[in-house]
C-alpha cells in the first residue's frame, strides 16, 4: 500500500521487517496540516513521532530561532519521545501537507522489537546521524584496509650485525623462519634471508664464522606498521621482494610481513593490477594496464564496505605507476646520481585521490648536485609526469609537477619556497600551502624525507600564517541556505552541489590547520584527525564529527564518480534530488558539522571570529 | 405515525448538526472498485472506508474488503484487476457482515467520496438487496467541490481529465499516489477532502455551507 511503500524508503522504517512495518502503518494517524491547525495538532498529539509526507514546515525553538525546515521524509518530535521532556518547539506551515503521526506507545513498541530502529533515534538525537549506514552492508573488514601492524603477530626475531652466519642460521632454524632482521642500537640496519645464506655464503664458500654484516641486505625497504596492507603489497611488488620488515614511528622494527601473509589475506583484484603494473616492461605496457584502473575500481567498489578506501587504493596504484616509471627511466638513463625523494602532494599525498584527481608531485634533491646530475632529475621529472599523464592521471593545470623546475629542490630550496609563502600570504601562496603541506614520499630513503618534513613542519607553526589559513577557510560558505535547506547551484547539469569544493576540501583544510599547529607531519585527513585526539584545541566530539563527515562525503563522491564515469557529467557535483532520503539528511548534517568547524577555526586561529 | 415522527426527529437532528463547524462532524471516506458502472450487471470487487475526525485520519481503523462472489474470479489477461491479485480473493470478506459494519460507520457521519454518483448507486443497490440501510448525515463529493470551484472561473472551461482524483490532488500539492486500489483511493480522497475544506474562507465554515459547495 501507498503508506507502507513510503515508509519503506523512509529511514529508520526501512530497517523494520515487513511485518513490523505493516504493524506500524496500522498504528498511524494522518493529518492534513496547515498554518491554522499545526500547533494545535502538535499540542494534542504529543508525545509522538511526526513524519512529513508532503508539504513544508518550519520547526522553531521557543525563542523563535529556526531549528529545521521539514520536508517530505523528515521526522520530528522524537527528542521529547526519548527524553520525556515537554515539547517547546513551535511549527510554522510554509506549504500545507500530510503528516503521519506515530503515537508514543507504538514508537516504544517498535524501539523494543527493532534494535536498528532504536539505534537510529539515539544517534539522531545525539547528532550522530552520519555513522548510520545502509543496513545491507556487511560488517566484514576489508583486507586492504587493515594495517600492516594487525597481521604482524610474532615479535620480531632479530640479531645484531656482528653475529656469525652460523649463529644466524641456527636462530632462524630454531624459530622456523626464512628471514631475520638485523638490528643495531634499536635501528633496523639490514635483513638476512635463506636466499642470502644460499647465494652469498654457501655458494661462495664463505666460512661459517663470517659476520652477518658482510652478507646481509643493507638498509632494506620497510613499511610502517600503521600503513595498509595495500601499501605493503605495493612496496613488495615494486622492489620485487618477499620479506618486508615492519617498523614503528621511531623506525624501530616490530616484525615482518611476507608475501604469503598477504596472499592469505588477499581477496581482491587490485593486487593483480598492482603486480601487472610492476611487471610492465615498457611504458606502453604500463599505460595499457593503467587504463584498466576504472574498471577494476568498479568491480572492487561493489565488494568493499567503505568506498572511501578507494582513495587510498588510487593513491597506492598511482604510487606503483610512479615507481615503475622511475624504474623504466633508470633503465634507459642509468641509476640516480644522488639520493632523492619523489614527493606526492595534494590528493595523492593525502591518499584521498579520485578518478578525476590530477597530478601533484615534486622532487626533493640532495645538496651540491652538478648541472649534469640536475639534468638527470629534470629528465626524470619530465618522463614520469608525462608517463602518468598517459596512464590517465592528468597533468596538473597549476603545473605542480616534478617536470617543473620550481618543484625540484633541495631541503633548503624547498624551505625557502615555504618561507616565502608563509611570510607573504597572497591567495596564491596560501593555495600552494594547501597543496604542498600534504606531502608523502613515494620513492627514496625515509630518513631523508623526514628530515625535510620536520623542518617544514617547524616553519608552519606560525600564528599569523595559521590565522591566514583560518580566514581563507571561512571565505567559503557551506551550501546550506536559509532554514538549513541544501543550496544548489544552477548549472548546465541541473541543480547541483559541488561536494568537493564545499565539503571534502573544507574538512581537509580544517584538519590541516589543526595539524600544522600541532606540528604533525602525516598528510591524510583521517590520520591527522586520529593524531589530534587528545588535542586541547579540537575536542574529541568535534574531531569525531569531522571524521564522520569526511568519510561520508568521500564515499558519496566516489559512488557518484563510479556512476558517472565515462560520461561527461561533472565528477564532484551531486544532485541532492537524486539522493536517498537518508543520504540527503546525512548531507545536511555533514554541512552543519563543517559550518561549525569553520567557525571553530575562525575563532581559535584568526582572532577575528566568524 | 411513529415512522413519521422518527423522520421528523431525524430531520431536526440533522439540521442542528449541520449548523456546527465542519471540523466537529465525523466523516467517512469511501471508495468502491467494481467490474463496471451498473450495479445491476456489475459486481463490487473491493471496498474501503476510513473515519476522519478533522484533521485526523485514522489509518488504524481503515477498512478494506475484497469480495470473491462465490467463484474464482476471471482476471483474464491481466494478473491484477484494480490492483487486486488472485491471492487477494482468497482472503475475501463476507458481504452481509461487511455492509453491516459500513452501515454503522455511516450512521451520524458525512460520507465523503470522489464522484458520488457511482458509489451511491452501488450503496442503494446493496440497501435493496440486503435490506441494510445506509443513512449518512450528508454526502460530500470531492469531485463536485472541484467542479463548482473551477466553474466559478468562466474564462477557463473545464478540460477533460481536470477532475480526476489525481488531477484534483495535484492542485492542492498533495503527493502522487498509484490510483485504483480501493484503500489508496480512499486515503487519497480523504486527504483531498481535508485540503478542500481548509481552503474555504474561515467565516463560512459551518458544515452546511461547506457541504453546499460539494454536491
Amino acid at each position: 500500500m501507498e503508506v507502507n511503500a513510503f515508509l519503506k524508503d523512509c529511514p529508520p522504517f526501512d530497517t523494520l521487517s515487513e511485518e513490523q512495518r505493516s504493524w506500524a502503518v496500522s498504528q498511524l494517524q494522518s493529518v492534513y496540516m496547515n498554518e491554522e491547525n499545526c500547533n494545535e495538532i502538535m499540542k494534542d498529539m504529543r508525545p509522538a513521532l511526526f513524519i512529513v509526507r508532503s508539504g513544508v514546515f518550519d520547526l522553531r525553538g521557543a525563542d523563535g530561532r529556526l531549528i529545521e525546515r521539514l520536508e517530505s521524509g523528515d521526522l520530528f518530535g522524537y527528542p521529547s519521545l526519548l527524553s520525556g521532556r515537554e515539547v517547546v518547539n513551535k511549527l510554522k506551515t510554509i506549504e500545507d501537507g500530510i503528516v503521519y503521526i506515530l503515537p508514543q506507545s507504538a514508537f516504544d513498541r517498535l524501539r523494543n522489537v527493532s534494535k536498528p530502529f532504536e539505534q537510529y533515534f539515539i544517534r539522531a538525537h545525539g547528532q550522530r546521524l552520519l555513522t548510520e549506514q545502509k543496513s545491507d552492508e556487511n560488517d566484514e573488514l576489508d583486507w586492504s584496509e587493515q594495517t600492516v601492524g594487525s597481521v604482524v603477530t610474532m615479535p620480531p626475531v632479530s640479531l645484531t650485525s656482528d653475529t656469525s652466519v652460523q649463529e644466524a642460521a641456527k636462530l632462524m632454524s630454531s624459530n622456523g623462519i626464512s628471514s631475520v632482521l638485523v638490528v643495531d642500537d634499536t635501528q633496523l640496519v639490514g635483513i638476512l634471508t635463506d636466499r642470502d645464506l644460499r647465494n652469498r655464503v654457501v655458494a661462495e664458500g664463505l666460512p661459517l664464522d663470517v659476520r652477518v654484516a658482510a652478507v646481509m641486505t643493507q638498509l632494506p625497504e620497510s613499511v610502517y606498521e600503521n600503513r595498509s596492507l595495500m601499501d605493503a603489497l605495493t612496496t613488495m611488488t615494486s622492489s620485487n621482494i618477499h620479506h618486508l620488515p615492519v617498523v614503528n614511528d621511531q623506525n624501530q622494527p616490530v616484525g615482518m610481513v611476507t608475501a604469503t601473509d598477504l596472499i592469505r589475506q588477499q581477496r581482491s583484484d587490485p593486487v593483480f593490477l598492482i603486480s601487472a603494473i610492476r611487471k610492465a616492461g615498457s611504458k606502453e605496457q604500463l599505460v595499457e594496464e593503467a587504463r584498466k584502473l576504472p574498471d577494476y575500481l568498479q568491480t572492487f567498489a561493489s565488494r568493499v564496505k567503505q568506498t572511501s578506501i578507494l582513495g587510498r587504493l588510487m593513491a597506492s596504484v598511482t604510487d606503483g605507476m610512479t615507481r615503475q616509471l622511475i624504474h623504466l627511466y633508470e633503465q634507459e638513463n642509468g641509476a640516480a646520481p644522488a639520493a632523492y625523494s619523489w614527493l606526492a602532494f595534494g590528493s595523492q599525498g593525502r591518499e584521498d585521490q579520485t578518478l578525476s584527481s590530477d597530478q601533484d608531485n615534486g622532487l626533493l634533491l640532495s645538496n651540491g648536485l652538478t648541472d649534469k646530475q640536475k639534468d638527470w632529475f629534470a629528465g626524470l621529472g619530465e618522463y614520469v609526469c608525462e608517463g602518468l599523464n598517459e596512464c590517465g592521471i592528468p597533468s596538473c593545470p597549476g603545473n605542480i609537477m616534478a617536470s617543473n623546475p620550481d618543484c625540484r629542490g633541495t631541503i633548503d630550496e624547498w624551505k625557502k619556497r615555504f618561507t616565502s609563502w608563509i611570510e607573504s600570504p597572497t591567495p596564491k601562496a596560501l593555495m600552494y600551502c594547501q597543496i604542498f603541506f600534504d606531502s608523502r614520499p613515494v620513492v627514496g630513503p625515509g630518513k631523508f624525507y623526514q628530515e625535510y618534513r620536520k623542518q617544514i613542519a617547524d616553519l608552519a607553526r606560525n600564528e599569523m600564517f595559521l590565522g591566514n589559513l583560518a580566514i581563507l577557510v571561512n571565505k567559503i560558505s557551506v551550501p546550506l541556505g536559509l532554514f538549513n535547506r541544501l543550496r544548489t547551484e544552477d548549472t548546465d547539469d541541473g541543480d547541483t552541489i559541488d561536494i568537493k569544493r564545499y565539503g571534502i576540501a573544507l574538512i581537509n583544510d580544517i584538519a590541516r590547520i589543526y595539524s600544522l599547529q600541532a606540528g604533525l607531519t602525516s598528510p591524510s585527513t583521517p590520520a591527522r584527525l586520529a593524531a589530534l585526539k587528545g588535542s586541547n584545541l579540537l575536542n574529541r566530539r568535534d574531531n569525531q564529527s569531522l571524521l564522520e563527515a569526511w568519510e561520508f562525503l568521500t564515499q558519496l563522491r566516489l559512488n557518484h564518480q563510479l556512476k558517472v564515469w565515462g560520461t561527461d557529467k561533472p565528477k564532484n557535483a551531486i544532485d541532492p534530488d537524486e539522493l536517498s532520503t537518508l543520504s540527503r539528511r546525512q548531507l545536511k548534517t555533514a554541512f552543519k558539522i563543517i559550518k561549525e568547524a569553520q567557525q571553530g577555526v575562525g575563532l581559535k586561529f584568526s582572532r577575528q571570529g566568524y | 405515525m411513529a415512522q413519521w415522527l422518527e423522520k421528523l426527529a431525524h430531520w431536526y437532528d440533522r439540521r442542528q448538526k449541520l449548523k456546527r463547524p465542519w471540523q466537529e462532524l465525523r466523516y467517512v471516506a469511501l471508495d468502491i472498485e467494481s467490474t463496471g458502472l451498473d450495479p445491476k450487471k456489475h459486481q463490487i470487487l473491493s471496498i474501503a472506508w476510513m473515519t476522519i475526525h478533522p484533521p485526523v485520519m485514522h489509518y488504524g481503523n481503515a477498512q478494506y474488503h475484497v469480495f470473491a462472489h462465490g467463484q474464482e474470479l476471471e482476471l483474464g489477461q491481466s494478473p491484477t484487476i484494480h490492483g487486486l491479485t488472485q491471492q487477494d480473493f482468497l482472503h475475501s470478506s463476507e458481504p452481509r457482515q461487511t455492509f453491516g459494519m459500513l452501515s454503522r460507520a455511516l450512521n451520524d457521519a458525512v460520507l465523503v467520496c470522489h464522484h458520488k454518483g457511482m458509489d451511491w448507486r452501488f450503496l442503494k443497490h446493496i440497501e435493496a438487496e440486503y435490506g441494510i440501510p445506509f443513512k449518512p448525515l450528508a454526502v460530500f463529493d470531492t469531485l463536485a467541490f472541484e467542479k463548482n470551484k473551477l466553474e466559478r472561473n468562466p474564462q477557463q472551461p473545464i478540460q477533460g481529465g481536470q477532475l480526476t482524483l489525481s488531477a484534483c490532488r495535484k492542485r492542492y500539492n498533495l503527493p502522487d499516489y498509484h490510483a485504483h486500489h480501493a484503500l489508496t483511493d480512499t486515503l487519497a480522497c480523504a486527504e483531498l477532502f481535508l485540503a478542500q475544506c481548509y481552503s474555504t474562507e474561515k467565516d463560512h465554515r459551518d458544515a452546511r455551507a461547506v457541504l453546499k459547495k460539494a454536491c
